[in-house]
């Protein structure tokens, strides 16, 4: 459906909102060398909020968006000083397990609160765009620059910013880190933070084009750990590129192949990247 | 072979008890009650994938991928049983030993990964299988298999060894699981006295040591994960046969996760511990089927609880119980050795 041009915008479009919801994941992970699995269940609150604020109370979209920015971040800073602090140091496998019972716990609240059924929000940008021969809905070009721009500031803040670079620092050697002044504490109330945020933000964006219940994020996490692992897993500049072509791949199997085999292809593809070469494109070389 | 005579303890009481309790006890208070006993039959299925989440978490490794070994043994069970028509006794080990042979396989390039990046390959498997499975016509494609036989009377002249299984009585599937679950744990109990078992352990605390010392650690890996899917598989032959139906959406990523949750919440570090998190947490959402919406919420809460605040786990409470229960308790606890080791690694 289509020509070749409108999947690759979709393929852009959809890869860029996938890079958005890996990149937090991403961050606490290059930090904390952990996996959270409740990732994906703080983009679906992102997209609550916005069904709530945009989708009932018609407050202003791009209002909206910030209070899903600053209000998951808030979020991020509690659930590391209340409940993932505790468990530094204790290897991986705890960590996992604590966001897995945390994840269920968000879907059960999300279940109570706002029922079982798939929410809607109607788009806040209506219109369409014609570039050359490609028309594509003025929704999807706002979403795509938003990503855009959210992404070259996470880049900007990591390479730039004294803060961000100091979390690189702490990413990379953390004994060196520590040598240095860094404050795990601080930083990692910072990472949970942006990480948390930009999930928040991914499906407040993601949202009005798609939809938000109560298990998105169950579905979404699969999604998640196949871009990190394409792209590399604690590599930031990676899990783009994993998400970019996370977006590329789903995007054409599923407009050009039977919809069994596009899953297939993908996780199968996956599987191969773990074996052949763990660390994807560009991840870090030596884990645990 | 004097070694492994040596290492055989007789049965302590608590573990006589609760088969006594298990096997005896609750089919006959239950026998009428088909929803609790379809609950046991769950447990039983469960606990068995969940100790062999802790047989391959005792070489170090964290997976998510048991389900995949499920599905293997219950789509061997049923081509088996429907296409080539062997009867349900033989399907059983053939189907565990499908699965062995599918993880060897698997596992070779699998195991030279470490840490996260197996888990997440093992969580990929399963989902790899799954849309295999749903892609692929012979192996039903998104129809699954339906009408798989239950399993035959087994009889000796004029004497039934087996009644036959009928779809109206859950008792001889609970006994049968319960049999098996029994053996899994007898199986698992004995390799950990044995000397591979040590080598696993020795494994687990740094495999870099391990290998300087000339163990071949993953050949070793390889074994604890076929041995794990062996019984994986035997689980999910009897699911095929219980359930008489299943597609490839039957089984899910989150069964495996839930494998490990049941596994690390029961304790990794005890043999009994995935039973214990199984069985407890099976109940547990039961029950709070009475608080309907707070269902979800009350079992997370409970996790957290657990996973803050027990990092060894629920088994790890034995250690506030008096010196006589943990005497009896010392098989369920999987100490075989008179030094004391700590909960979880």
């Amino acid at each position: 459906m289509g020509s070749l041009a409108q999947v690759i915008t979709n393929s852009l479009v959809l890869g860029l909102n996938y890079a958005l919801l890996g990149l937090g994941f991403t961050l606490i992970f290059s930090i904390m060398r952990v996996v959270n699995i409740a990732h994906a269940d703080l983009y679906m609150l992102g997209g609550f909020i916005v069904f709530y604020l945009f989708g009932i109370f018609n407050v202003n979209y791009f209002l909206v968006l910030l209070v899903v920015l600053a209000g998951l971040a808030c979020v991020g800073v509690v659930l590391e000083k209340f409940l993932f602090r505790r468990l530094r140091g204790q290897g991986f496998a705890g960590f996992m397990i604590l966001s897995l019972g945390l994840s269920l716990f968000i879907e059960g609240v999300a279940l109570i609160v706002f029922g079982e059924r798939e929410k809607g929000v109607d788009s806040p940008f209506t219109g369409v765009v014609t570039i050359g021969s490609v028309t594509f809905g003025l929704e999807r070009l706002m979403m795509m620059l938003i990503s855009i721009a959210l992404i070259a500031a996470l880049f900007y803040f990591l390479r730039r910013v004294k803060r961000g670079q100091a979390m690189r620092a702490l990413a990379q050697d953390a004994e060196a880190a520590y040598l240095q002044g860094i404050d795990i504490n601080r930083m990692s109330m910072l990472a949970f933070a942006i990480g948390v945020g930009l999930a928040g933000v991914s499906g407040a964006l993601l949202t009005p084009i798609s939809f938000v219940s109560y298990n998105i994020g169950s579905f979404l996490i699969l999604k998640c750990f196949v871009m990190v692992v394409l792209g590399g897993l604690g590599s930031i500049p990676g899990c783009v590129i994993g998400g970019l072509l996370l977006g590329f791949i789903e995007s054409f199997t599923l407009t050009y192949l039977p919809g069994a085999y596009a899953y297939l292809i993908i996780f199968g593809l996956v599987f191969l990247t773990l074996l052949v070469r763990p660390r994807g494109i560009m991840g870090i070389e030596e884990l645990q | 072979m004097i070694n492994t005579i040596k290492n055989l303890r007789p049965l302590t009481i608590a573990t006589i008890v609760l088969l006594l309790v298990y096997l005896v006890a609750i089919p006959l208070l239950f026998r009428d009650n088909k929803y609790v006993l379809h609950v046991f039959i769950l447990c039983s299925q469960v606990s068995i994938v969940a100790i062999t989440v802790r047989g391959i978490f005792v070489c170090g490794e964290l997976t998510f991928g048991q389900v995949a070994f499920v599905m293997v043994g219950a789509y061997s069970s049923a081509i088996l049983t429907t296409k080539a028509g062997l009867p349900f006794w033989f399907a059983l080990p053939l189907s565990g030993i499908l699965a062995a042979m599918f993880a060897s396989l698997v596992g070779f390039p699998m195991l030279r990964l470490k840490g996260t990046y197996f888990c997440i390959s093992s969580l990929i498997l399963t989902e790899v299988l799954k849309h295999a499975a749903k892609a692929l016509d012979f192996l039903g494609s998104n129809k699954g298999f339906y009408g798989i036989p239950r399993p035959s009377a087994i009889q000796i002249g004029t004497f039934t060894l087996i009644p036959e299984f009928t779809p109206y009585d859950r008792l001889p599937y609970y006994f049968l699981i319960a049999l098996l679950l029994v053996i899994t744990v007898a199986a698992f109990w004995r390799l950990d006295s044995s000397p591979p078992g040590r080598v696993f352990r020795a494994i687990q605390q740094d495999d870099g040591l391990a290998a300087s010392l000339g163990i071949n650690v993953i050949w070793y890996k390889i074994k604890a994960f076929a041995i794990s899917a062996f019984f994986a598989g035997l689980v999910g032959s009897f699911s095929a046969h219980y359930m008489t139906v299943f597609y490839p959406e039957s089984f899910s990523v989150w069964d495996s996760i839930h494998y490990v949750l049941y596994a690390f919440i029961g304790g990794m570090g005890y043999l009994g511990g995935p039973i214990v998190g199984t069985f407890a947490l099976t109940w547990l959402w039961e029950f709070l089927h009475a608080a309907a919406g707070l269902q979800m919420v009350v079992f997370a809460a409970v996790i957290i609880v657990v996973i803050l605040f027990l990092p060894g786990g629920l088994f790890s409470l034995e250690k506030f119980l008096p010196l006589w229960w943990t005497r009896l308790t010392r098989i369920s606890r999987g100490k075989f050795e008179k030094e004391k080791s700590n909960g979880s690694t």
